[in-house]
């Protein structure tokens, strides 16, 4: 069983977080076409390499950022959104 | 006949404690530390076992579970390991493969028909013609597989336990011992687990000639009592290696799951057999099982034996026998040079006879056909191949193998290391090792017992600084042996004789060929072709054999042709000890025990369990149903809503939060007002539905769905994170719970219980205040889900009871009636309400849902923006209300049932009550929107497949005008 | 909002599973709880080896806003800086750092501190938690643990909220020093807790503890 370092309770066993989707920008919905925002909301990249995904320790309701690689499923860091600049 | 010997030094036996077991009803006599296998032995049983598919007679085989030629099952145990069960008193244990006895198998007249069984006959001969497939199946499941299940057996849960350690070494014999001290010394926590009953791995059984070994093995575990933080557990099988160091340990009662930081695995070597003529035969078996058999059980392991070499290590097995009062006639070597030195002139001195250059060809049945009477022993030719024309024979009842080893490295292979071959020491030894992960003795190639303790020593060493408790330079590991360990190709095909390779398959070398033949060329492709390697056993004496005989037939190398992957489990594990301990975790409002009491049917509803109805004498469910709504409509009712999600959101900026979460307007909304509250996701599809009502400038209640609530809440912690608004949200599901007192005479009864006035001008419709309710702090709501005068009380939790009880006992005089969830779903749908996720899908949005008086014209809601877009497309399908004819008596459509106009699907019933406080059937339906004009028939599909049709109204059913709210 | 004090109002999420134990009682914050289930003698000796027990009864008190910390500390309670840190006063209570902007109060089983916390004009607000406390004390309570929890107990720091799951419950674990062994206090949520319980009563019973009344734990 993986382990996942949550940046407010340190690590923990993976069973005790939930995966909460690919972290993505939102295009401007005023101004976006329907195409782009149809794009947006129905369609998911499954290109492999490092993502960056919301995740959220279920016990303390933790919302945070990992940077994961999908290929090896190394986590490569863990942050607190807003909290570090991706590498 | 006996063959116990006298107390040998260092046995695993008590002979104080005697035992009394069980086989196929005949009595056998142990002693404690006795395994099934050894027992057997020493009382002279040859046949343990009958094999898979041919049933053949098989005895002791490598005394060390790494066959399965031992197994049996009792009333309590199916799968019973002879070599690995420790016997006890009063077992009573039946083979789970014979057909009759373990003496007279019927079924070993399948042998008979081996010729017309080759490899993949069960694939190419049973599944044609179709129509006998059944027969076909019945018949093989009979025949095949092991043992019996017994589902009615009972068996004590099975607790799984967590376990920590910063250093794993699997395995506890020189390597494993001395690497786990070496790291214990730095100060790293150290677990050492061997599956064996005692640590010592091969210096146990293997130290007949090797005078230091028992001195050795005395000073390290003298060593490792004195180190505190250094644990050793025997009797624990490392199972598997997961990610991040996680391990399955399994012992005979639990498994735990062992979270360690690094891994050492010193687990040793699994000893290879020969492949030749009637290899399988009861008396043929390992040398190290003769030793583990005479030096750990005291038992003879025959009379007169033949050794089979190509290593040292039989040269000592060969003197071990002696030790053991064997007579060993002659030791055949496959290698030309031999063996020269002190151990070769102690056999000369005890006229053992030394065959170098020769192999046996051939083990020969007796006369019984229960087990090997003579070796049939040929010189072997320039090409390696044996000269059968000069074969002799060699009357033996016991034929000892010691022709290689391979290394016991599943769990690094789990972890994922990388193994090659290499040449010399003719073995597989791990090259690269991920992260933490550490390697050490006779699995990567180390033999001489001086190198596996500084192998040990130094990987140990390089654990400890992986750990950060050592700084400096770490000693280099010892190379693998120079001199090889094991024969690069130990197979003499006999043409007339099975030469197996596989015995938990009775798979055998024509089968190796015939599967190359077709195609199978690749390792992996064989493996699922012929099934070598896939028994109870795992391969762990196939596996190196198949590589080699596929790399000859390819006429490729050893590493060119690679290995299978290994999977856990390294050995089968009981499915019980898998399951473990199981926990259901429900939640029970605080009011439940009432329930209980009042003998409530209770359904799940998420985590959740809610009353469904209250059953009364001689009333069927549909009665008792309408029953609780008639009293909501004509008197009182009261219904658990504990279940409700509740939140709490606060801050200057909760009103706009609110406003981006939901579809309506909540900024501007008076305290002490409360509104019907929709949310969508980003794609405009209905996700929640509730109440929001505003308690003070900075603070809203939130009341949610029950089974939607954890999601929602989570949702909208992560909206609150991106958005950074000042508005904090507690999630107060559990914290609070809540009643719903409902029906005309509610506020009557609740007046005198509160200080709240409840006059319909200081408190109208809809709105919320605070006070309390029975003595306890409560927010009181006045809502119109059930579509009556009702007062939503919400209390904290512990108070809920109190509360509960002094409303139910003020009702009384009233007639008050619990309701339970499904009398709710009956009077909402009277009003028209929809139940987000049973009137609503995965694909509903507020449009389809006739919602749309919720979408607010606002800058931004989620889900606006894709709203915007299906709002230019004409629905594909319109919720509607419909009902059936008073007189209606079926056939009865359900939910879900479809709606189907000239043959094509339109839509789908997704609420219907058959009995209806308004005297009807009423339902709620998807229909396309050409149907969905009031006064339009639908036709409805019912489960029969006869078709009912119904008439579309505008809902609500009940009180249209809501006069009964105010 | 204020709560009628003595009046056993409140009901424990366990009563009904104590109802049939309990020797004795007493009231807590207006609950009712088992004060003994045993003797004295008994219960001090599975306090020493492995004993549960219902402590749901002192009021506890989540107090959350920017100002959270400074009107608990104008009560004159000591709270803790560092995130999860709790501190223990003379009377028992307990106060927890669950959040930057949120503070945990739990009265002491004599009354205590909650009823004196004042939010009026500030950035604060006090929302009444109403999660079931559950000790467990014994120098075996390790053992518990094991089968229960995937958190490493030997390294956990005491004084230290860890969040985690139990029996598959999600809960906070406050680890306390006691006076042989380090005393535990889960919080779970009241739906939860029986459930919890339950699953508890059964593997404690089988490690040869107990479960004992609010009496029994007061000595460690």
């Amino acid at each position: 069983m993986k382990i996942m370092h949550c940046p407010v309770n340190g690590p923990r066993p993976l069973q005790e977080f939930q995966y909460g989707g690919e972290l993505r920008a939102a295009p401007d919905a005023q101004t976006a076409s329907d195409e782009a925002w149809a794009e947006y909301v129905f369609c998911r990249s499954g290109e492999p390499g490092v993502k960056r995904e919301w995740w959220r320790h279920v016990p303390s309701g933790v919302w945070f950022i990992a940077e994961r690689n999908n290929v090896t499923d190394e986590i490569h860091k863990t942050y607190l959104y807003g909290a570090e600049q991706p590498s | 006949m006996s063959n116990r010997l006298p107390p040998q030094p260092g046995e695993w036996i008590d002979r104080t404690r005697a035992l009394t077991f069980r086989l196929e009803g005949r009595e056998h006599s142990a002693f404690a530390g006795d395994t099934l296998s050894s027992a057997l032995a020493a009382a002279g049983v040859r046949t343990l076992g009958r094999s898979f598919k041919y049933h053949r007679p098989r005895g002791v085989y490598s005394a060390a579970g790494h066959d399965c030629n031992a197994m049996f099952e009792s009333d309590a145990a199916t799968n019973v390991r002879g070599d690995t069960t420790l016997v006890a008193d009063g077992m009573d244990l039946r083979p789970v493969n014979a057909a009759g006895s373990l003496a007279h198998d019927r079924l070993n007249v399948v042998e008979k028909f081996s010729r017309f069984l080759p490899v993949g006959f069960y694939y190419k001969a049973f599944h044609t013609p179709r129509r006998l497939f059944p027969l076909y199946e019945r018949q093989m499941r009979r025949v095949a597989g092991l043992g019996h299940i017994k589902p009615n057996a009972r068996l004590p849960a099975s607790p799984k336990d967590y376990d920590f350690c910063d250093l794993l070494v699997v395995g506890a014999g020189a390597a494993g011992l001395s690497a786990a001290i070496a790291a214990a010394e730095c100060g790293v926590d150290v677990l050492v687990v061997d599956q064996r009953a005692r640590p010592g791995g091969s210096l146990c059984w293997q130290s007949g000639q090797v005078p230091a070994a028992r001195q050795q093995l005395a000073a390290l575990l003298a060593r490792t009592e004195e180190l505190p933080n250094l644990c050793i557990r025997a009797g624990v099988e490392a199972a598997g290696w997961y990610a991040d160091h996680w391990i399955a340990l399994v012992d005979s009662a639990r498994l735990t799951k062992l979270r360690a930081r690094a891994t050492l695995v010193a687990a040793g070597a699994i000893e290879q057999p020969a492949v030749f003529g009637g290899n399988d035969l009861p008396g043929v078996m390992l040398a190290s099982a003769a030793q583990r058999l005479a030096r750990l059980y005291a038992v003879r392991p025959g009379q007169r034996a033949v050794v089979l070499a190509a290593n040292l290590d039989a040269y000592r097995a060969a003197l071990d026998l002696i030790d053991a009062g064997v007579q060993v006639a002659a030791l055949v070597d496959l290698r030309f040079g031999g063996e020269a030195g002190e151990l070769l002139a102690r056999l000369h001195e005890h006229k053992v006879e030394i065959l170098a250059g020769h192999a046996v060809y051939e083990a020969v049945a007796g006369r019984d056909g229960s087990g090997v009477a003579a070796a049939v022993v040929c010189p072997l030719g320039a090409d390696g191949a044996p000269v059968v024309e000069r074969a002799r024979r060699i009357d033996c009842d016991l034929l000892a193998m010691s022709v290689g080893w391979a290394p016991a490295g599943a769990i690094l292979y789990q972890a994922g290391a990388k193994f090659a071959y290499d040449d010399q020491v003719e073995q597989f030894t791990p090259r690269t090792l991920p992260e933490g992960v550490f390697a050490a003795g006779r699995v990567r190639g180390v033999y001489d017992l001086e190198a596996r303790l500084a192998d040990g020593r130094a990987a140990g060493l390089a654990a400890a600084s992986h750990l950060g408790k050592r700084q400096g330079d770490v000693p280099r590991q010892s190379p693998p042996s120079s001199v090889p360990h094991s024969h690069g190709y130990p197979i003499f095909a006999h043409a007339g004789k099975k030469n197996f390779v596989d015995l938990d398959e009775d798979l055998h070398l024509a089968d190796f060929k015939n599967a190359h033949q077709e195609g199978y060329d690749n390792i992996e492709l064989l493996k699922r072709y012929s099934t070598v390697g896939m028994g109870p056993s795992q391969g762990k004496l196939a596996n190196m054999n198949a590589v080699r005989i596929l790399a000859r037939l390819n006429g490729r190398s050893i590493d060119e042709t690679g290995t299978t992957t290994s999977r856990p489990f390294f050995n089968p594990v009981s499915l019980g000890c898998l399951a473990g301990r199981r926990f259901h975790p429900l939640r029970r409002t605080p009011q439940h025990a009432w329930h209980a009491e009042h003998g409530a049917r209770f359904v799940h509803a998420g985590a959740w369990l809610r009353p469904e109805f209250y059953p009364r004498q001689g009333k069927s469910r549909e009665q008792c149903v309408l029953d609780e709504a008639l009293a909501v409509r004509q008197s009182l009712g009261m219904i658990d809503v504990g279940t409700l999600g509740k939140l709490i959101v606060s801050g200057s900026q909760a009103g706009e939060f609110l406003e981006r979460v939901y579809t309506g307007k909540f900024a501007e909304m008076k305290p002490g007002k409360l509104r019907y509250a929709l949310a969508c996701d980003e794609t405009g599809v209905i996700i929640e539905d509730g109440l929001v009502a505003r308690l003070d400038e900075r603070t809203y209640f939130l009341s949610t769905t029950t089974t939607g609530s954890a999601s929602f809440y989570a949702e909208l912690q992560r909206w609150a994170i991106i958005w950074r608004l000042d508005a904090a949200i507690t999630n107060v599901t559990g914290q609070w719970t809540g009643l719903n007192f409902a029906g005309p005479r509610s506020r009557e009864i609740l007046a005198p219980h509160t200080e709240v006035d409840l006059s319909s001008e200081a408190f109208p419709f809809p709105a919320v205040r605070r006070g309390t309710v029975a003595g306890a702090p409560a927010l009181l709501m006045r809502v119109g889900f059930v579509g009556e005068l009702g007062y939503e009380i919400h209390v904290p939790a512990s108070h809920g009871m109190h509360v509960w009880r002094t409303l139910w006992q003020a009702g009384e005089s009233a007639g008050i009636r619990a309701f339970g969830v499904e009398a709710q779903r009956l009077l909402r749908l009277e009003k028209g309400h929809l139940i987000v996720s049973q009137d609503t899908d995965a694909l509903t949005t507020p449009i389809e849902a006739g919602l749309e008086w919720a979408l607010a014209n606002k800058p931004f809601f989620i889900g606006q923006r894709s709203l915007r877009i299906a709002a230019q497309h004409p629905p594909s399908r319109k919720l509607v209300g419909f009902e059936l004819p008073r007189e209606h008596a079926g056939p009865w459509p359900e939910e879900c049932c479809l709606v189907v106009d000239n043959g094509r699907i339109t839509g789908r019933v997704s609420s219907i009550a058959r009995r209806s406080t308004v005297g009807r059937p009423i339902g709620l339906a998807f229909v396309a929107p050409a149907q969905a004009q009031p006064g339009a028939t639908i036709r409805i599909r019912t489960e029969s497949g006869r078709m009912v049709d119904a008439e579309i109204v505008e809902p609500p059913f009940y009180d249209p005008r809501n006069l009964r709210q105010s | 909002m204020t709560t009628m004090l003595g009046q056993s109002m409140r009901t424990s999420a366990m009563h009904e599973w104590s109802a049939s134990r309990a020797a004795s009682w007493l009231d807590i914050d207006g609950m009712r709880l088992p004060a003994r289930l045993h003797a004295s003698e008994r219960e001090a000796a599975l306090v020493d080896e492995l004993a549960l027990c219902d402590e749901s009864g002192p009021r506890k008190v989540a107090v959350a806003g920017a100002d959270a910390a400074a009107v608990v500390a104008a009560a004159g309670l000591a709270v803790p800086d560092e995130r999860y840190a709790i501190s223990r006063a003379f009377d028992g209570s307990l106060v927890a750092r669950t959040a930057p902007r949120e503070v945990v109060v739990q009265n002491g089983p004599a009354g205590g501190p909650v009823t004196a916390i004042r939010v009026a004009g500030h950035d604060a607000r006090l929302i009444d938690n109403e999660d079931a406390t559950l000790v467990v004390a014994g120098r075996r309570a390790r053992e518990l643990f094991a089968q229960t929890c995937g958190v490493d107990f030997r390294n956990a720091p005491l004084e230290r909220l860890i969040y985690t799951r139990v029996a598959g419950v999600s809960c906070a674990i406050a680890p306390l020093p006691g006076r042989a062994a380090p005393v535990y206090r889960l919080w779970v949520d009241y739906s939860y807790a029986l459930a919890l319980w339950e699953s508890l009563v059964e593997i404690v019973e089988g490690l040869g503890g107990g479960v004992v009344g609010v009496e029994g734990v007061r000595t460690v």
